[in-house]
Formats: C-alpha cells, structure tokens, sequence
C-alpha cells in the first residue's frame, strides 16, 4: 500500500488497526503514521551502536524504575511476542498524554477472557518487502475479546519484554483518538506496525 | 501554521574535509536516506527476539539471526572493513545493498586507501519531543595523491547465535563527489535521531 502521509527519508512506522466482527466483517479501520518513537527506543539504537559506554543509561521500563535496557538474542534474554504474553505489540485502555519520554501505556489491557480482558494472539513478523524507493517490515498480533463483554481500546503500543535483567520497556506508543475502538464480545482487533524504511 | 513533523527514525549525514593544518577545505550535510533492509529485519529481530535472516558484507545470507552487538563498533583503529565506512562508488543505493560498492580499505600509505581513526560516539542532545545521537569517524589520506569519496555507509560488527561474528551493511549514503588531498582528512558524522 502506498502511504501519500509519510516522510520522504529515514524510517516512519505505520500504524494499522481492523477490527472485525465475529463473522470477520471488517467494521472499523485505522491506517496512519504512529504518532511515536519513545526515547527508550532511540536509546535501545544507541546501546547497540555503542553498547560498552551507554549500558542502557536513561532508559525507563514500564514500571517506571530507570535503566537496565539491553540487547536481546534470539532463544535467550527475549519474550517473544507469543500467544497471551504481554510483550511486543500490546494495546491499553488509557488516553493519557503522549510524551517522548512515556514508559508505559496508559493503562494495560491484559492477556485473558476476565473482564476488560483481550485473547492475545501469537504476534507474526511479516515478510521484507522491498521497492524501488522503500523496505517495509511489518509485524502483526490479533486480539479477540472472549471477556463476555465489550472492551475498548484507546491505545496501542510496543512494549519490549528482557528475561536478564528483567524488564520490559516500552518503546513506541500511539493514542487511538475520539472514543477508541470498541471490541464487542466475539470480536476480533488486528493491529500492525510496518517499519519503512525510505531512499 | 506549520505541521508538525511525523514521527520518524531519522538521521543526517554531514561531511568535513580538513587539510594537514586543519583549515575547513568543503564541508556538506544532507538528510541520511538509506537505512537498507538488514536494519529492517535486525531492528525486528531486536524487538522481537526472533531470529530475521540477514546478509554479509560477503553477500552470504541465511547464516542466522541478528544477536548480541548487533550494530555493534563504530570502527576501530586501522581498520576499514566495518564501523562508519567511506568508498568510491556513486551507484544509487537500492534497499537490498549489502555492502559499499567500492570501499576504500584501511592502509596507510598504500594507493587507494585511507588511514582509518576509530570510530566515536560524540553526544546525546534531548529536546523537545527528539533525541538524538551522533556518531563520527575520521579518516586520513597518506597516500601521496587526492582520493575522492562519492559513498558513506555504517557495518555493524555483530555477533550472530552468540557466537559467530559477522559483519553487515547497514546504512549506505551516496554524497557529492568529494575530494580528499593528500594529508588531508575526511570527517563522517552520522546524527540519528528518533522524532515524536
């Protein structure tokens, strides 16, 4: 899909949010540049350039204690985005005012069927694409609402989860606007990020 | 009223030459426009912790995951094959590049090539919705004739499945044509920056 709103250098990231009734209709349908890289994510570039000197200094995790920030490795030190686990691409409740130096959503919705609860779905990476002027990757997660009631979703967000040390911070966060999206029982929310990367 | 900028990963790429007493001989910024498609996937592999496939500078692809280090070292001392990198080809950047067209490699006073001073990190600047970090080598020309850079890039020293070191493009630029006299330096200074 050719985005006529996003810059002509360096690498937006796209944010995409369908949410679908129980017969997988499309009902509603949010396609826009993310409003955010949270400095926790510029600070996670940074360590891995320079990953002996700035150790994870100045970054925050969701709890909002300092540091501790570092590199991961497939299979080892990495949540993984998988079925009902609070980490990668997650979505909240809140509509609290987004900064750069935001570490947490606003107010989490949780993996589970309890009330104001969403089934998280396994998150899948995409396949590269490249074109003439851009590469897109993209990463996708589903959440279905099995809590008996509606829930609604103001926000969405990356929260990235280490085993050693532990923590998970968050490093993009985005503000859905209006009243958010409500996802009645049974339904079904898709939520994207493509990172492009322009020429 | 001005919009306000879009929130992206972003840097800028300036280019000093200086002569053996220092004196400014052409300076040039533009807008850094080429993250290719190994930082795609090793950006994904790091937020993820899932294994992406990426390619060497020697164009083997496949070989694993991005791990620990992965844009690890901005270059050290006496070495031109990775860190922040200068070359000779003006080929236009495509998103599949996997290493400089034609690089000009560490060697004192050999033809063709360029003493390589470590790469550094210089600063962090906060402001306003922006952070950035800026990153800078320097790279000396002993060889007895001008040499002309046309291409700048960044390839990170990582480590992949913990074990294997492997070195991958990660950032081609294309500049103006610009010439180094002999004893002359060429400064590369790569500001990237994330925008809310």
């Amino acid at each position: 899909m050719k985005d006529e709103f996003l810059p002509t250098e360096g690498a937006p990231l796209v944010l995409d949010i369908q949410l679908r009734d129980p017969q997988g209709r499309l009902v509603q349908h949010i396609h826009r540049p993310s409003q955010s890289y949270l400095y926790n994510f510029m600070r996670f570039i940074n360590i891995s350039i320079t990953p002996a000197t700035q150790a994870g200094a100045g970054s925050y995790k969701a709890t909002g204690t300092s540091g501790n920030l570092v590199y991961l490795r497939p299979g080892q030190n990495a949540v993984t985005g998988g079925a009902g686990s609070l980490a990668c691409l997650v979505v909240g409740g809140g509509t609290n005012t987004l900064f750069g130096t935001s570490f947490r959503l606003g107010s989490f919705i949780y993996p589970g069927t309890l009330s104001n609860n969403l089934n998280f779905g396994a998150g899948a990476i995409g396949a590269t694409t490249v074109s003439a002027g851009t590469v897109d990757i993209r990463y996708q997660r589903a959440f279905t609402n099995n809590s008996g009631s509606a829930v609604r979703v103001r926000e969405a967000g990356w929260l990235r989860r280490q085993t050693s040390p532990a923590g998970a911070h968050l490093f993009i966060r985005d503000l859905v606007g209006g009243a958010g999206i409500r996802v009645g029982t049974l339904a079904s929310l898709t939520v994207s990020y493509t990172l492009r990367t322009v020429r | 009223m001005k919009d306000a900028p879009l929130p992206i990963l972003g840097g800028r790429l300036s280019i000093e030459v200086r002569d053996a007493k220092g004196s400014l001989l052409s300076q040039s910024s533009q807008p850094m426009r080429s993250y290719v498609a190994n930082f795609n996937r090793a950006v994904i592999s790091q937020l993820t912790g899932v294994a992406q496939s990426l390619t060497r500078t020697t164009g083997v692809t496949g070989l694993g995951a991005v791990s620990a280090n992965w844009l690890n070292n901005l270059g050290p001392s006496g070495s031109g094959a990775y860190g922040l990198v200068i070359g000779t080809s003006p080929r236009a950047v495509v998103g599949t590049d996997f290493k400089l067209g034609t690089p000009y490699l560490a060697g004192g006073t050999t033809a063709n090539r360029f003493t390589y001073a470590p790469g550094t990190f210089i600063s962090e600047t906060k402001s306003v919705g922006t952070l950035t970090y800026r990153y800078q080598r320097t790279m000396t020309n002993n060889t007895g004739a001008a040499l002309t850079v046309n291409e700048v890039g960044f390839i990170p020293h990582c480590t992949i499945g913990g074990t294997v070191t492997a070195l991958m493009l990660a950032i081609r630029d294309v500049i103006l044509p610009t010439v180094v006299p002999n004893l002359s330096t060429i400064t590369v200074t790569y500001d990237l920056f994330a925008v809310k």
